[in-house]
């Protein structure tokens, strides 16, 4: 799909960018004549749901934007080669480095997606490129210093966030390793996908390519996310919180109240610190660590948002591996710390 | 690329523009803080800068042919691949999941539609009172971040309290242990109304530590002699602090309000 056909470009071609952009158009001028703020007269319920499945996407989009973007610049922009090159060959020391790479990128979990899936259309294995996602979102600059904002430096909840994971990732990275058939875990039209770029020519006008992943990507995430930000937003509206937060003393509930919060809140994990830190004075650090170890990894919004990419087998595997290491390191923590 | 997969394409392009465009607009207008702490304001203004652009140039490259076939369009075959069985079962599977897969991609794009067409037409709003409660305003689940030195300074009453907010008050009056420093301090607060039993309300405000998800209610329990207003009408509220008259309650201090002003809602709702 990177050479152009050879169809002449039609008036008609342009009509259907003319009424996406008219709609868009439209609908921000209704916008702008409208009131400013104020209530719109829906019922309570609805509006809630949707300001806060508004807020989801408003917060998403820029790492999502960001995301993309990177994972254009790893496929199209940096040569063939480069990346490989630096890494080193066997499997185990090859992840761990990869797992690293998160330090460089700012971005949180949303935005992971499709750099991820950029590269393994670049010729990562899927055992590679999920241990990049699943370490990226927690061993990343911004993650580390608001981390460190929010609990210090000092304390066990910055270090054992780290430590996890990094450990977490390279365990998810090594059972897909192990996996028999770690393509089976990808769904088949994404692998297909890979299998074309890989060792496909590059384009020659990388501008226009770049431009045409963007459509690709936007078309596959924005569904995902608008999918997953609504399901966070119900389950806010649906289920109160106070029922979670009111088990908040008991060493061993506290844990799962906590990574169920942490799964159903679907926070960026840029800024999760600072709302776990309003938990500080009743939560207990290690069911704190907990909510701070699997709420970048897995939640309602990174479901929808894997699911583009991964099978529903792998999400399963996931959960459930990153459930019981959360869960253990959580309950260690409020046992000896 | 087939009809189906350009208007993916123009679905996923359309509503990164939609919101991109939204986003600048409600910064301009300065509303933004109504979904976002305003720590990500400049990062989130500077990507949906970038996505602008970047999302009219993917609509002019899909509308010419140059796009990237869109993934879902040709799954079958390759999944049918290890499946073993009847051919007619095998066909019928695919039958079914193609047709779920289509059910599902239909709900996603109606989400994506209905919540971008709501972002740009429903005016910007706070959470409600009803969320508030859900959330359990009366438990003490916020610590407290302006920093607890504060609260063993206040009995020497040198420490400038007026630029104290419903969060620095509910904090406080939860960490202190001696309440007798606190009773008599004049208050003077802006909130929203959660209304409690015989003559009380809670005065509410929401903390956003990164966007309106996280939103978590704090309130300080209000005694007045008039009439308690509406859910969700903004008030100030000046008075003192007392001992809280309902013995039961976690908070041991209440607001015995003086005045209640009935306000509109302020251009700042939330506290951070």
């Amino acid at each position: 799909m990177t050479s152009a056909p050879t169809r002449p470009v039609a008036t008609r071609s342009l009509t259907g960018p003319g009424l996406v952009l008219l709609a868009v158009v439209a609908l921000l001028g209704v916008r702008l004549l409208s009131p400013a703020v104020g209530a719109s007269g829906l019922p309570n319920v609805l509006q809630d749901f949707l300001t806060l499945a508004i807020s989801v996407v408003v917060e998403s989009l820029p790492f999502v934007v960001l995301g993309i973007v990177l994972s254009i610049v790893v496929e199209v922009w940096v040569p063939v080669g480069a990346l490989e090159k630096v890494l080193p060959q066997r499997p185990m020391p090859r992840r761990a480095v990869i797992s690293l790479i998160g330090m460089l990128f700012p971005v949180c979990e949303c935005g992971n997606v499709p750099l991820a899936r950029g590269l393994m259309m670049r010729g990562f294995t899927p055992a590679e490129a999920v241990t990049f996602l699943v370490a990226a979102p927690i061993l990343n600059p911004l993650v580390i210093i608001s981390t460190a904002q929010a609990f210090g430096w000092s304390g066990w909840i910055l270090p054992v966030r780290i430590v996890g994971g990094f450990v977490i990732a390279n365990l998810v990275g090594w059972i897909v390793a192990a996996h028999r058939r770690p393509e089976e875990l990808l769904l088949p039209a994404f692998e297909a996908r890979c299998r074309a770029a890989i060792g496909a020519p590059r384009a020659r006008n990388r501008w226009r390519e770049s431009a045409a992943q963007f459509g690709g990507e936007t078309a596959t995430m924005m569904p995902a996310l608008f999918v997953g930000a609504g399901l966070a937003a119900a389950i806010q509206v649906a289920v109160p919180r106070s029922t979670l937060v009111s088990i908040g003393a008991n060493p061993v509930l506290s844990v799962l109240a906590m990574m169920l919060l942490a799964m159903t809140v679907s926070l960026c994990s840029n800024v999760d610190a600072f709302f776990a830190l309003s938990f500080a004075s009743t939560f207990l650090p290690g069911s704190i660590t907990a909510f701070l170890i699997i709420g970048p990894i897995i939640d309602v919004k990174m479901i929808a948002l894997l699911r583009t990419t991964f099978r529903a087998r792998f999400l399963v595997l996931l959960a459930v591996v990153c459930v019981l290491f959360a869960g253990m390191v959580g309950l260690v923590m409020n046992v000896l710390v | 690329m087939s009809w189906s997969e350009k208007s993916a394409s123009y679905l996923g392009l359309g509503s990164v523009l939609a919101v991109a465009l939204c986003t600048l607009w409600l910064a301009l207008a300065g509303h933004l803080d109504l979904y976002i702490n305003p720590r990500y304001s400049v990062f989130t203004i500077v990507l949906a800068a970038v996505a602008v652009p970047a999302a009219v140039a993917g609509l002019v490259v899909v509308a010419r042919g140059h796009g990237h076939t869109h993934e879902d369009e040709h799954e079958h075959g390759h999944e049918d691949e290890h499946e073993h069985g009847p051919r007619h079962d095998v066909e019928r599977a695919g039958r079914a999941r193609r047709a779920t897969r289509t059910v599902l991609g239909g709900v996603a794009a109606l989400v994506t539609i209905g919540v971008t067409v709501a972002m740009l037409v429903l005016p910007p709003t706070t959470l409600s009172a009803r969320t508030a409660q859900q959330r359990s305003v009366d438990s003490a689940t916020l610590s407290n971040a302006t920093g607890s030195q504060n609260v063993a300074l206040l009995g020497s009453t040198n420490v400038d309290t007026s630029e104290y907010g419903v969060k620095d008050w509910a904090a406080l009056i939860r960490q202190t242990t001696d309440t007798s420093a606190l009773v008599g301090k004049e208050v003077r607060l802006t909130g929203f109304v959660v209304p409690g039993e015989d003559g009380a309300f809670t005065l509410t405000r929401f903390v956003i530590s990164c966007c309106a998800v996280d939103a978590q209610p704090v309130g300080i329990g209000v005694v007045t002699e008039g009439s308690v207003p509406d859910e969700d009408q903004w008030v100030t509220v000046t008075g003192a602090l007392a001992a809280n008259p309902d013995q039961s309650s976690d908070a041991r201090l209440v607001i015995r309000a003086a005045d209640v002003e009935r306000i509109d809602q302020p251009t700042d709702p939330y506290e951070y």
